[in-house]
């Protein structure tokens, strides 16, 4: 991967983490939210995005100190050729973590909404493939895509919300600190490594332009992933009420069927996730490529490409594994995001690194 | 070689979508669409389900369709709920029975005092209901509402009901509860109580007329004071606590409720002529400034202050009682409002007394607490009947109709008193 | 008679049979009468049947055999090599002279009837009807032999009359010229006594037959082993005439025709810039056309000149029959479904895409200029929409892409919905569609394909009928066919309506290529959704739009300017107004990005004005 000059601007790469975190909000994370801070969600909204941008910057700093580079290379430069690949190995094996639990988690929900009877090995099996196709064509191919389809995916979240704001009551989003500060903050801090896909972006370093756009994308997206956050959950609990938001894992599926415009536009729901699925795919590919990318650049294989079948192939059945619906959610409340931690860590580790050990580009643009 | 033989798998691949199946397919025409569920006690089971599928053929209004043929097919089976009614369905109807175009729920009142609305579980969890249907509580069994359920106007029975309810905006008779579905109020119980639809029948060969002694005009659903029509009324309110039916609210209170609960659009009323109180002033009122309601005091008693503001636009004065007069207009503003005041503090009275806060004031009590459990811990629900509240209205009289002195024949000589 | 060579040819089974039916000769008429017994005889006698007197060209399989070639191929090799051993002798004779000589080595002699001996041999005269050759002398003081080359139909009689004999042979005279030696001889000729405006010098024969196959006319001249061509080119072709495909309702009408000299001109004429330069590259070892390739200097990116060049230079085929074989052969994807060169037959639209850095070609005898490279977004882009104001501009725009969108996904979308979803149809739309679909045997899919293929019968038949019955078949095919398939209950009315707007929608496209491509995607989308509802279309879009993303055309993102540029986005879909597009369009590196001032109404004085006395 040396000598690859990569395209992808800020623009094309804030929206990129977009569309790989909101496309959580199609899932039960506004639950979650709802969860830890009862009415008053938007805090916990808000404080995840303050957690998500401090979390992000070493990354940030990373990506200003060693432009064009991928997390692979940087580790393997900072850390050593021992303890460099073991990192990366550490971040690839979370991203592949978490590349089963969304594919099987968009699964399910696909299942349950739209698609009742259709077995779910059919959906996962069709899910790997749009991911494996977009994923062979590169890491511009996947910004690119995120792109162009953002007014889609935005249009299944805006849509949704405005049409909802009728019956929103606001009184529902009373008392207004919700459990109380303490718990909000609590809540804020087990579930601020939502925004810890953020690594994506690092892995896929090499694809940018330059230590800029990677910034940008990786700043600009947490704040609109926030944004979209915090609006989501007002709007819920300003119609549900608490008591039904933490309790319905579908809480945009659940906004989306109560539209009812009039005789003409009503149970439009399932167009709203035509526009879910286009998210989903975006997710699933580019933590699929990324991945790829950090397994290649760990092994150091000099093209990720051969590395895609399999692994697409062995996330795929891994992603059937779990028994049913309970246990996926179980698995990536419990395990896969508390995990989130310890790869923030990782970008951490290597800037402090880098730091003592003077390696990078030490010059700052600005 | 291989790649011939994978274009023809991919060929034969081309030709699975023909082959029936693909999980999920439905055509059209195989969908038995059910418009509307009937839910009473059942004998044998724990619900006698009625359902009201549609006929494709009579409804889509072509001619010739219609005529003595009813447009719907109505039938009751015992099951324990909605989903499982489809196999017994399945027994003798034949297309797939499917709910995606349920649009009103009728619920026997007595289950629903009784038992509560114990298949708001099904409405939230089974894909095919959904939330935005309306739920009405019907004074007779819900089978027989639906089987007089004959629409005039409309070949849609459903349509029928669903025009219906858009009358909160222009009469005020029945709640707004297309906006806030039942369903999400019922599980935030803690800030104000549900309230549904309320629907009755009449009998059509009844020779006693109708309406109560009293010469006010009646608004109960049932007993409104009419001849012809379909013989299904909707008009009023059910109210609940929790999930079970604790009373029924006629029109005016409804009419109230919606005033304090600042739901109030547009309505055509007749009130007391405060000169002449055997005769009607029929005003077309509407929303003024927004209802203003305000928590005083919390504790052992709370106490809360609403305060109603509409306009008045004359559009009947039978009396002749010139009222442009500005001496007249404060009369007849300060009659209509305390008229409405008596409305609004029997509504409170009543829901009061069934321990039912249907009007909201917890949604404007729970500004005041900090955290959810405070909220919790003063436990509002029981001391809603203690509550001390005090309502006034405001009347505006802005426009006099499309003329300003009163009208009368010339023979009875100049304008009377 | 029968060939005992070429068994890859042609075999001839047996022989003709001699000639069995007689009959006796009628004087009166003068026919051939032949009476009932010998015309059953015919039928009878096995001898007479058909068996050995059918012609039968047949392929044995595969070139060789062992056999030896044919004499035809013989006889060319022969004089190949020939004119190539000739060349070589004379290049090692030339080789210490210098460059000058170097080029004017050739494979001619200095005797005019051996030059014309073998010039007859390469066209195959006088077999070949088409090559014409005039002896006469010219009418020096002595005179000298000459012979006049051309081939007729392509070369223009009038002037090889007027200005190529006539000076040769009448007014040479007058000059009292004498012809000096050989070479000398030539220099004369070409300088007083031939009037015509182009006049080069030929020194070997394949070069002398390229000449003569565009039409100009060779004269060879005894003594000097150079031979001289006039240009005098006159091939038939159409003249300028309105566009076909690319119509607009308001604008200039002239579009390229098949000479691509006429199209090079009808672009200069736009483009009055002496940095437009067009180059000429041959293609095709057996037509050698000549593929025009014009930009502007200063402008367009160097790198994609050598690009273009490089590729259409590598291009090793027999024949090039039009510029969309040409495209196939030097696009980035050609197996892809959506072009990536357009193909313009409006000079207004290649002159404006020459002056944003584009590369046009033009093939010599297709009315069409590729251009090189493009973007998706300029397939659903027509010149017409700057020619109108913007506002108009932008909305035919959105028109075309709601266009796009329909012609793609509608009959998916209405599968989807009516097999998937059918709650999301209104209650009382939904009744109707189920009651007009209940005497229907057939399921939604099925219909549809059905009506679909009839759409597609119907557009194909509508192209290839003869022009009188044209309008007569889309009549009778759109009224009467619609109407009877839907009260045959074969199909159901909102099919009907179904097909024929996506139809429509997918003619409403301006790129000809594109909206085959997304026919071909439509039927992909709907196969998918048929199988999964809307995870099918939105998987579909999916891989779509990421196949688009993923694709280039010459080096440049496909979906760019909305993907892979920094900066507002302008003139993607809406188009700005004329006088803000102060710069060209960024997803070419070009070399020169400013094309107008800043203030380009600069007499109005609400316009906003800059501080600067340039403007920008």
């Amino acid at each position: 991967m040396q000598g690859y000059k990569g395209h992808i601007g800020a623009r094309e790469g804030s929206v990129l983490l977009f569309a790989v975190l909101g496309s959580m909000l199609f899932l039960q994370y506004p639950q979650y939210l709802v969860d830890a801070g009862g009415p008053a969600a938007w805090q916990v909204a808000l404080l995840i995005t303050v957690f998500g941008l401090v979390f992000a910057l070493p990354i940030v700093a990373l990506g200003r100190r060693f432009p064009g580079h991928g997390l692979a290379e940087i580790s393997l430069k900072t850390a050593g050729p021992l303890l460099g690949p073991l990192l990366t190995l550490v971040v690839a094996v979370w991203l592949a973590a978490v590349t089963m639990v969304a594919l099987r988690n968009f699964t399910e929900t696909f299942v349950i909404t739209i698609l009742p009877e259709t077995p779910p090995s059919v959906l996962v099996v069709v899910g790997t493939g749009m991911a494996l196709f977009t994923a062979y064509q590169g890491a511009e191919a996947v910004a690119r895509t995120a792109y162009v389809l953002l007014p889609l995916i935005a249009a299944g979240v805006v849509l949704v919300l405005i049409f909802s704001l009728p019956r929103v009551d606001a009184t529902l989003l009373f008392p207004i600190w919700g459990y109380g500060i303490d718990r909000t903050v609590l809540g804020g801090l087990y579930y601020a490594s939502m925004s810890a896909e953020v690594i994506v972006l690092l892995a896929m370093g090499h694809a940018f332009r330059d230590g800029r756009s990677l910034q940008h994308s990786s700043l600009r997206g947490i704040l609109l992933f926030g944004v979209a956050a915090a609006l989501t959950v007002v709007v819920l609990v300003g119609i549900a009420g608490t008591p039904l938001a933490r309790q319905d894992p579908f809480p945009l599926y659940y906004l989306s069927r109560l539209v009812y415009l009039g005789r003409f536009l009503q149970r439009t729901e399932a167009l709203i996730v035509m526009f879910w699925i286009l998210a989903a795919a975006v997710r699933v590919s580019a933590l699929l490529y990324a991945t790829a990318i950090s397994l290649a650049g760990a092994i150091r294989l000099p093209d990720y490409r051969p590395l895609l079948f399999p692994l697409a192939m062995i996330l795929a059945s891994l992603s059937l594994l779990p028994k049913d619906y309970l246990s996926v959610l179980t698995l990536d409340r419990n395990w896969v995001r508390p995990l989130g931690f310890a790869v923030l860590a990782v970008p951490l580790l290597l800037w402090i690194l880098a730091l003592i050990r003077g390696k990078g580009a030490a010059s700052h643009d600005p | 070689m291989i790649r011939r033989l994978a274009g023809r798998a991919f060929l034969l691949g081309l030709l699975l979508p023909l082959m029936a199946g693909c999980w999920n397919r439905v055509e059209i025409e195989q969908g038995a669409y059910v418009l509307a569920v009937g839910i009473d006690e059942g004998k044998s089971g724990p619900y006698a389900i009625t359902v009201m599928i549609a006929k494709p053929s009579a409804l889509a209004g072509k001619e010739g369709g219609g005529g003595n043929e009813p447009p719907v097919l109505l039938t009751t089976v015992e099951a324990p709920s909605l989903a499982s009614a489809r196999d017994l369905l399945h027994g003798y109807v034949s297309r797939e029975v499917l709910f995606y175009h349920a649009q009103a729920i009728f619920v026997h009142e007595k289950l629903a005092r009784e038992q509560g609305l114990p298949f708001l579980d099904e409405v939230l969890r089974f894909r095919q209901l959904r939330e935005t249907a309306f739920i009405v509580v019907s004074r007779e069994p819900a089978e027989e509402v639906l089987r007089r359920l004959k629409p005039e106007l409309e070949s849609n029975p459903v349509q029928y009901l669903e025009q219906l309810t858009y009358h909160h905006r222009d009469s005020g008779v029945i709640p707004a509860t297309s906006q806030v579905s039942a369903v999400a109020a019922l599980l935030n119980v803690g800030y104000a109580q549900p309230l549904t639809y309320y629907a009755a029948t009449i009998d059509e060969e009844a020779e006693t007329p109708r309406g109560s002694e009293s010469p006010d005009v009646e608004f109960t659903a049932g007993e409104l004071p009419r001849r012809g029509g379909t013989p299904v009324e909707m008009i009023g309110a059910a109210a609940f606590h929790g999930s079970r039916v604790v009373g029924v609210l006629d029109g005016e209170e409804t009419r109230a409720l919606l005033m304090l609960q600042n739901r109030f659009y547009t309505a055509h009323v007749a009130f007391r002529d405060p000169r002449h109180p055997e005769q009607y002033v029929t005003v077309h009122l509407s929303q003024g400034r927004p209802t203003r309601i305000t928590v005083e005091r919390l504790g052992e008693r709370p106490a809360i202050r609403a305060e109603v503001t509409l306009e008045a636009e004359l559009v009947a004065v039978p009396s002749g009682t010139d009222y442009f007069e500005p001496a007249s207009q404060l009369e007849l503003e300060q009659a209509i409002a305390s008229q409405l005041l008596e409305t609004m503090n029997s509504v409170i009275a009543r829901t009061q007394e069934w321990e039912a806060d249907v009007v909201g004031f917890g949604r404007h009590a729970i500004r005041h607490f900090p955290t959810v459990q405070a909220w919790e811990a003063y436990d509002w629900p029981s001391r809603y009947p203690e509550a001390e509240i005090q309502t006034s209205a405001r009347v505006s009289l802005r426009r006099f109709g499309l003329t300003l002195t009163p009208t009368q024949a010339s023979e009875e000589g100049g304008a009377q008193k | 008679m029968p060939s005992a060579t070429g068994a890859i040819l042609l075999r001839r089974r047996g022989g003709y049979s001699a000639r069995i039916r007689t009959g006796t000769l009628d004087p009166e008429t003068g026919g051939v009468r032949v009476n009932i017994w010998e015309r059953l005889k015919r039928l009878l006698d096995p001898s007479t049947s058909l068996g050995d007197d059918t012609f039968v060209l047949e392929d044995d399989g595969g070139p060789g055999h062992g056999q030896e070639p044919s004499a035809e191929m013989v006889a060319d090799a022969r004089m190949r090599t020939e004119a190539m051993l000739t060349r070589l002798e004379r290049l090692m004779d030339a080789a210490p002279q210098g460059k000058d000589a170097l080029e004017k080595v050739g494979d001619l002699s200095t005797s005019l009837d051996a030059n014309l001996q073998k010039l007859k041999d390469l066209f195959r005269a006088p077999r070949n009807k088409d090559l014409i050759d005039r002896s006469i002398l010219i009418a020096t003081e002595p005179p000298v032999r000459a012979v006049l080359l051309f081939m007729e139909g392509l070369s223009d009689k009038t002037v090889i009359n007027d200005n190529i004999m006539e000076p040769l042979m009448l007014l040479a005279q007058e000059l009292h010229l004498t012809p000096g030696q050989g070479h000398d001889a030539l220099d004369r000729i070409e300088q007083r006594l031939l009037a015509g405006h182009q006049v080069s010098r030929k020194y070997d024969q394949s070069s002398i037959a390229e000449s003569l196959l565009s039409g100009d006319t060779i004269v060879l001249v005894d003594g000097a082993a150079v031979a001289l061509a006039v240009e005098t080119k006159d091939p038939p072709t159409r003249s300028v005439g309105d566009p076909k495909t690319e119509q607009v309702i308001w604008g200039p009408h002239d579009a390229f025709n098949e000479a691509w000299r006429v199209n090079v001109a009808l672009v200069r004429r736009r483009l009055k810039d002496p940095r437009l330069v067009t180059e000429i590259l041959t293609v095709g070892d057996v037509s050698k056309t000549y593929v025009g390739m014009m930009y502007i200097d200063t402008i367009v990116p160097p790198a994609l000149v050598d690009e273009v060049k490089r590729r259409v230079e590598a291009v090793k085929v027999d024949i090039i029959t039009s510029s969309g074989t040409l495209q196939q052969y030097i696009e980035d994807s050609p197996r892809s479904l959506l072009p990536s060169t357009l193909i313009t037959e409006r000079p207004d639209r290649t002159a404006a895409y020459l002056s944003e850095g584009h590369v046009a070609l033009f093939v010599d005898t297709a009315p069409h200029a590729i251009i090189c490279p493009t973007t998706f977004w300029a397939l659903l882009q027509t010149a017409e929409d700057y020619y109108l104001r913007w506002p108009f501009g932008s909305a035919l725009r959105y028109i075309r892409l709601g266009a796009l969108v329909i012609a793609l996904m509608l009959p998916a979308f209405y599968i989807a919905v009516v097999n998937y979803h059918p709650e999301m149809i209104p209650t009382a739309m939904m009744l109707f569609i189920a009651q007009s679909r209940e005497p229907v045997p057939m399921p939604s899919v099925v219909e549809l394909l059905a009506m679909d293929v009839v759409f597609e019968l119907i557009r194909e038949a509508g192209t290839r009928i003869p022009g009188v019955i044209g309008p007569t078949v889309g009549l009778v095919a759109s009224l009467v066919l619609g109407q009877a398939a839907v009260e045959a209950r074969i199909v159901s009315p909102v099919m009907i309506l179904v097909v024929a707007i996506t139809g429509l929608a997918s003619f409403a496209l301006p790129n000809y290529l594109m909206g085959w491509g997304v026919r071909m995607l439509r039927f992909l989308l709907l196969l998918l959704t048929t199988v999964l509802g809307f995870m099918g279309l939105a998987a579909g879009i999916y891989v779509l739009v990421v196949y688009a993303t993923a694709q280039r055309s010459f080096g440049v993102p496909y979906l760019a300017p909305v993907v892979g540029t920094t900066g507002r986005v302008k003139d993607a879909i809406s188009t700005p107004p004329l006088y803000r597009q102060e710069e060209r369009p960024p997803y070419l590196p070009l070399l020169n990005r400013r094309r107008q001032k800043e203030v380009v109404r600069s007499w109005d004085p609400q316009a906003w004005q800059t501080d600067s006395p340039e403007g920008g």
